[in-house]
């Protein structure tokens, strides 16, 4: 996101403006009012007298309202001017816009304030792909109200614009005549509802949202889930920072689907992410579950509710798939899209029990486990039926809509991302290794789930004997003799993918790496290869493909690394684990506690600060879970028959750290530690300036 | 999944001379439609061939929704319970590749 774009969100609603508050979208640009994946609004222009607006300052008051302060004129270097501008813009199932004029003048002024509106209403698959429209554009004044609309067969969408303050309207915005009195304000407020006939209306599954542009719980409702969430006290200031950041980012990520809209799960990125997706939604309310455990209940529920029950390859689903990504918008509605939803994702599925089990460790409700007993079966059932394309034993992926479904179901989703060390890519299937991994820790939660809630011990046995063998089986077949390590995959010829990835971390978050091997594991990941100082790479330098600012061949992910820092304490590395959660939590420093997606994988002593990836999504679900799950794994926080142990392994420079009211089974519980572990010179670099 | 989801779902057909009521009890995981008339839970107005396409796994049930072709009052969640009690599309790789003994189940039911 272009940092001189203003963004403010609701759930799956939200808008991008510039500065001054103008929308002004081509059909590539991604400003606009979006919501259910689709654009309300894509001109929106304020001008008085005809004059365009020039803005002083931006409030980002909270992550659904902003204010605009604006003086008419623009361009030039001197602004003296004698009027005041605020818009005040607040986002729901639209947005509300009080707009105040100031007059500044001795005398009473007579203005004429002018907002041009239109829309193209196109799906977020067209923004990103610049497709053609297909259907009709109508345009009506109804009552003094603006409705902007848009039909392809029974397809429709309106814009609804109205303004508090007396006004003309015509099919291209508004028009108010404005008289302020010698140094008097003005001020109307303007509404625009994005509709969906039969979707947002009062009986419609998001009829909440209904004919009110916004919510009035809105601050409300953030106050509550930052006072639910534990306290952390320590010496860093960015530390808490970071944590507060965190906590309200995760709190805009919410999302409630249509099913139980007075419950939320993680999206997985703001704004072009604001659905379901089955990895995303999975793996952040696992990184979180410490805090808000509440959020793993609804992502389980969710998510259990559209599992796949068929074969159908346009959308890759299978029966007991869990889904991929979830989508609204016209090309989803025609079926030229598959997202109704897509199940085109290979490790949601096995993940999906890990989190039920992750789940009942910490909260101890059974109740869960045993509404979603069929579904955790049903996932379990996936692995082996339906996700052995190789009849090898593995998980492997190959899309079937070979024209809209995804290539690479990994977490490493772009094209190139899966290697040979010289760099060539290898055919479909693929097994990558962390699902094998996945699936192991399925099994093995799995069974756990089958003896102590749905006792049921043959099935606890058979899944225990599977993940057995399926462990030895691996340890056998991923294992890279003349590097000591696991292959990033097994390809369509049995040939082990033999580049060095952060892949190898995962493995030891779902302990299927055989104890004498995790030694080297470990020695790999925290080697100048993968390390960069900052945190493990993707991909490690040296390898055909190495790319410091490649997507998935070299930049380094501060969620990948908080799953390995999860892994390094699994097998007891503590040190180790301590080191990458203070280099991850140190560049997260350098973002005012944000963390973006990735950064690039240079060696920390050239760059002294984290090289941000450029993307255009932020905050992402997963980096905003990143430094909850560190701070677990710094802690030491698990979960052992009903009670929270606390093993703390903090670096020094943390000097001490208290999180307080930790929620779970126990009720609430509070964890403390001292810094003690020494990091390695190179981590203990010059610190950033804390803001 | 049926066992959860229970309710009755009003299906109001259109596009022929009249519109058919026909209704759909899902309870204990067992499904009972007729056409006697009962309290709804959820009321479904879609075109009766339309509703045809759904039931043999050639249109999907939430894209009709999203574009207004099937117009739901009431509780969502039974819909979604509704789309998932019929098989996928008679045209996939799995059907083409039954000669795979290995993937012999993969069939849809």
């Amino acid at each position: 996101m272009s940092s001189d774009l203003v963004q403010i969100l609701e759930g799956n609603t939200f808008v991008v403006s510039d500065r001054t508050g103008d929308i002004e979208a081509s059909l590539t640009d991604p400003t606009g009012l979006f919501s259910f994946d689709t654009r309300f609004l894509s001109k929106w222009v304020l001008t008085v007298d005809g004059e365009r607006l020039n803005p002083l300052s931006v409030d980002d008051l909270q992550y659904f309202e902003t204010r605009f302060f604006l003086v008419p004129g623009t361009g030039t270097v001197y602004v003296d001017s004698d009027l005041s501008v605020i818009r005040h813009r607040t986002v729901g199932s639209g947005f509300r816009e009080s707009i105040r004029l100031l007059n500044h003048k001795q005398e009473p002024v007579s203005l004429t304030l002018r907002l041009d509106a239109g829309s193209d209403f196109a799906d977020l698959f067209e923004v990103k792909d610049a497709l053609r429209k297909c259907g009709e554009y109508h345009t009506r004044v109804d009552d003094g109200r603006l409705v902007l609309g848009y039909r392809r067969e029974t397809f429709e969408r309106e814009t609804w614009i109205s303004s508090s303050a007396p006004s003309t309207t015509d099919e291209h915005g508004l028009t108010c005549a404005v008289k302020i009195p010698a140094h008097g304000t003005w001020e109307t407020s303007i509404d625009v509802v994005a509709r969906i006939p039969y979707l947002t209306e009062p009986s419609g599954p998001a009829g909440r949202r209904s004919g009110r542009s916004t919510r009035p719980d809105m601050a409300r409702g953030l106050d509550k889930w930052l006072s639910r969430a534990p306290r952390l006290e320590c010496g860093s200031r960015s530390l808490t920072t970071t944590y507060q950041r965190s906590l309200v980012d995760l709190a805009a990520l919410r999302f409630a689907p249509m099913t139980s809209p007075q419950h939320a799960l993680p999206a997985a990125g703001l704004p072009w992410f604001m659905t379901m997706f089955g990895r995303d939604s999975i793996l952040t309310s696992l990184q979180s579950i410490a805090f808000t455990p509440e959020l793993a209940a609804t992502t389980l529920r969710t998510l259990g509710e559209r599992q796949g029950t068929r074969i159908d390859d346009f959308r890759d689903e299978d029966p007991g798939r869990i889904l991929h990504e979830m989508r609204f918008g016209e090309l989803t509605a025609f079926e030229e899209r598959p997202h109704s939803p897509y199940y085109g994702s290979a490790d949601a599925t096995p993940l999906y029990v890990v989190l039920l089990d992750e789940y009942e460790r910490w909260t101890g409700d059974t109740k869960l486990v045993r509404d979603l007993e069929v579904e955790a079966r049903a996932a379990l059932n996936w692995i082996d039926t339906y996700a052995d394309l190789q009849g090898n034993g593995y998980i492997s992926y190959q899309r079937r809509n070979e024209e809209t479904g995804l290539e690479n179901q990994c977490w490493k989703d772009s094209w190139d991302s899966i290697s040979f060390r010289d760099g060539r890519l290898p055919g479909f299937p693929r097994a990558t290794c962390e699902l094998q991994g996945y699936a192991y820790d399925a099994k093995m939660r799995g069974a756990r789930l089958a003896r102590r809630v749905w006792r049921d011990e043959a099935f606890a046995d058979k899944l225990e004997k599977e993940a057995a063998d399926l462990k030895r089986r691996f340890n056998r077949d991923f294992w890279v003799v003349d590097g000591e390590y696991f292959a990033v995959a097994i390809d369509a010829d049995g040939r082990q993918v033999d580049s060095l990835t952060s892949n190898i971390g995962h493995l030891l978050w779902s302990g299927i790496v055989d104890k004498s091997k995790a030694r080297r594991v470990v020695e790999h990941l925290m080697g100048d290869r993968l390390f960069s100082g900052w945190g493990v790479r993707t991909l490690a330098e040296g390898e055909g493909r190495f790319n410091p600012i490649g997507y998935h061949v070299g930049t380094v992910w501060p969620f990948d690394n908080s799953f390995i820092a999860w892994g390094l304490r699994r097998y007891g590395f503590k040190e180790e684990a301590a080191r990458i959660a203070e280099g991850i939590l140190d560049a997260a420093a350098y973002f005012d506690g944000r963390l973006p997606e990735a950064f690039g994988g240079y060696p920390r002593s050239d760059t002294k600060y984290p090289v941000q990836y450029p993307t255009a999504c932020s905050p992402q679900a997963w980096s905003t879970g990143a430094p909850l799950l560190l701070l677990r794994t710094m802690l030491g926080l698990e979960p052992v028959d009903g009670q929270l142990v606390v093993d703390p392994a903090l670096p020094v420079a943390i000097e001490h750290l208290e999180l307080l009211d930790i929620p779970g089974r126990w009720g609430r519980r509070d964890a403390f530690g001292r810094g003690q572990i020494t990091t390695s010179p190179r981590t203990r670099r010059r610190r950033p300036n804390h803001r | 999944m049926l066992e959860k989801a229970s309710g009755t779902l009003r299906f109001d057909l259109v596009g022929g001379p009249q519109v058919e009521h026909w209704y759909l009890t899902i309870a204990h995981g067992n499904v009972v439609v007729s056409q006697r008339k009962s309290r709804a839970d959820v009321v479904v107005t879609v075109d009766g061939r339309l509703l045809d396409r759904i039931v043999t796994g050639t249109a999907n049930a939430m894209a009709a929704f999203l574009r207004g072709a099937m117009r739901v009052e009431g509780d969502f969640a039974l819909l979604i319970a509704f789309q998932r009690l019929f098989g996928g599309p008679p045209e996939t790789c799995a059907t083409r590749t039954t000669d795979e003994a290995d993937h012999s189940e993969r069939t849809p039911r």
